[in-house]
């Protein structure tokens, strides 16, 4: 090959490295993200399908950025290894929804109390296909689009008597294996 | 040795990109060790010479190939850096983007929340709009005094949170990070306002920019109106003003 042939591969192989280490990054980076926080909150797989109610926002939280000091939060990281997992999120008064996300930070579903009225919405998670199905039982069921991710319950918590009733509340919320009712 | 030094970058986005690259050096500097062994075992000098040329080139190569990775991994980070930039809505200074937390969100945008918004919900559900600087475009500083303002804002519930250059809140005992729909008060014309500053006014909301340094607001709409989805950019959010900075009154 010539000196220019060379020179031409050089460039271009330069080129096509630039290319694929951006959009490596650019895709591997959320999902890194997310990766970080379910291990963290899951400790390692150590805590996975058990609702972790997170203290009230202060400056000390450090566990996700951004987060906001007037709703208080409890977080699930559910994984469907061994069988379904069933959430249970509480009714009460003011704003709460249940949030879940893949491990690509997908928001693919997402409830508050507008829609769930003043009854406890239950969600089971499945790995079955029986996607969009209403059991008889009332409870929702669906298939995320990943066996592990995480589950999000915020409550506003603007004002003081908000934060009391919203802790009072969520106590009776839970994530955990359905096998584990038994 | 070598492996060990290269273990030592820090595991954490520009480090990433200096290990692949120094992993990649490692890998080529064995392959040219292989080559000129096996060359030298042949004990030919013309194949010697051609082996010194493939080697040169291969060098070459191995450089322009590991200074490709650095590119295209830092402008990956930079361009994720620089958030706001990545948004596709500019509302009065506000940068926005209703795909947050979609599976039909842009990479730039899916990883810039990842780093600065990690959890955001959908727009259905709440809509995020975040600025780092002021009217004029300078930005924010925890030295500087400023006046935010606006209506209640067409959602459910609605606020406006300050965060730190670190982007949780700003460590200090103020209790004064946001001001919202539940706290705001609204004056005779249906305003609310409130002072952005270390230090609270005599009167009115405040929120406190103690350590916040180079500080950001995000505006959070729970549930928002229709409207609101359909024409974002008609949305008439806060406006924030700076009043004085550094001693020096405007």
């Amino acid at each position: 090959m010539s000196r220019f042939g060379w020179g031409m591969v050089t460039l271009l192989s330069a080129v096509c490295a630039g290319i694929a280490a951006h959009l490596y990054v650019l895709n591997a980076y959320p999902a890194k993200r997310m990766r970080e926080a379910v291990a963290r909150i899951g400790q390692d797989g150590k805590r996975h399908n058990f609702l972790v109610n997170a203290p009230p926002v202060t400056p000390a939280s450090r566990g996700v950025v951004r987060p906001s000091p007037d709703l208080i939060y409890s977080v699930c990281i559910y994984d469907l290894s061994g069988g379904d997992v069933e959430i249970e999120m509480s009714p009460q008064a003011d704003y709460h929804s249940l949030s879940l996300y893949d491990l690509k930070t997908n928001n693919f579903f997402v409830i508050n109390d507008r829609e769930t009225g003043d009854r406890p919405y239950v969600l089971r998670l499945t790995r079955a296909k029986i996607k969009g199905e209403k059991a008889g039982s009332g409870e929702t069921v669906l298939v995320p689009p990943t066996p592990v991710g995480l589950a999000l319950i915020r409550r506003l918590a603007a004002t003081p008597a908000m934060l009391e009733t919203a802790q009072k509340v969520r106590l009776k919320d839970r994530c955990e294996p359905v096998e584990a009712q038994k | 040795m070598i492996l060990e030094l290269i273990g030592r970058i820090p595991d954490w986005k520009y480090g990433q990109i200096f290990k692949a690259a120094a992993l990649f050096l490692l890998a080529v500097g064995f392959e040219i060790f292989e080559i000129r062994r096996t060359f030298r075992s042949e004990g030919d000098t013309c194949l010697t010479a051609n082996a010194s040329f493939t080697v040169v080139r291969f060098v070459l190569l191995a450089l322009a190939v590991a200074a490709g990775l650095v590119a295209g991994g830092f402008s990956a980070f930079r361009m994720i850096d620089a958030s706001a930039s990545r948004m596709t809505l500019d509302v009065g200074g506000w940068a926005g983007d209703l795909s947050v937390g979609s599976p039909s969100s842009s990479p730039y945008v899916r990883a810039s929340i990842s780093e600065r918004a990690l959890m955001a919900l959908s727009r259905e559900e709440t809509i995020y709009f975040f600025r780092d600087r002021d009217a004029d475009g300078n930005p924010f500083r925890e030295a500087c005094s400023y006046e935010i303002s606006g209506n209640p804002l067409p959602a459910r519930w609605w606020s406006v949170t300050l965060y730190a250059d670190d982007d949780f809140l700003a460590e200090n005992p103020d209790k004064a990070h946001s001001v919202s729909a539940s706290t705001a008060e609204l004056d005779s014309r249906g305003k609310w306002r409130a002072r952005i500053a270390p230090a609270p006014a005599e009167s009115g909301a405040w929120l406190s920019t103690r350590n916040a340094r180079s500080f950001s607001l995000v505006v959070r709409l729970y549930n928002p109106e229709p409207e609101a989805l359909r024409t974002p950019e008609r949305l008439k959010l806060p406006v924030v003003q700076q009043l004085t900075c550094a001693g020096a009154s405007r």
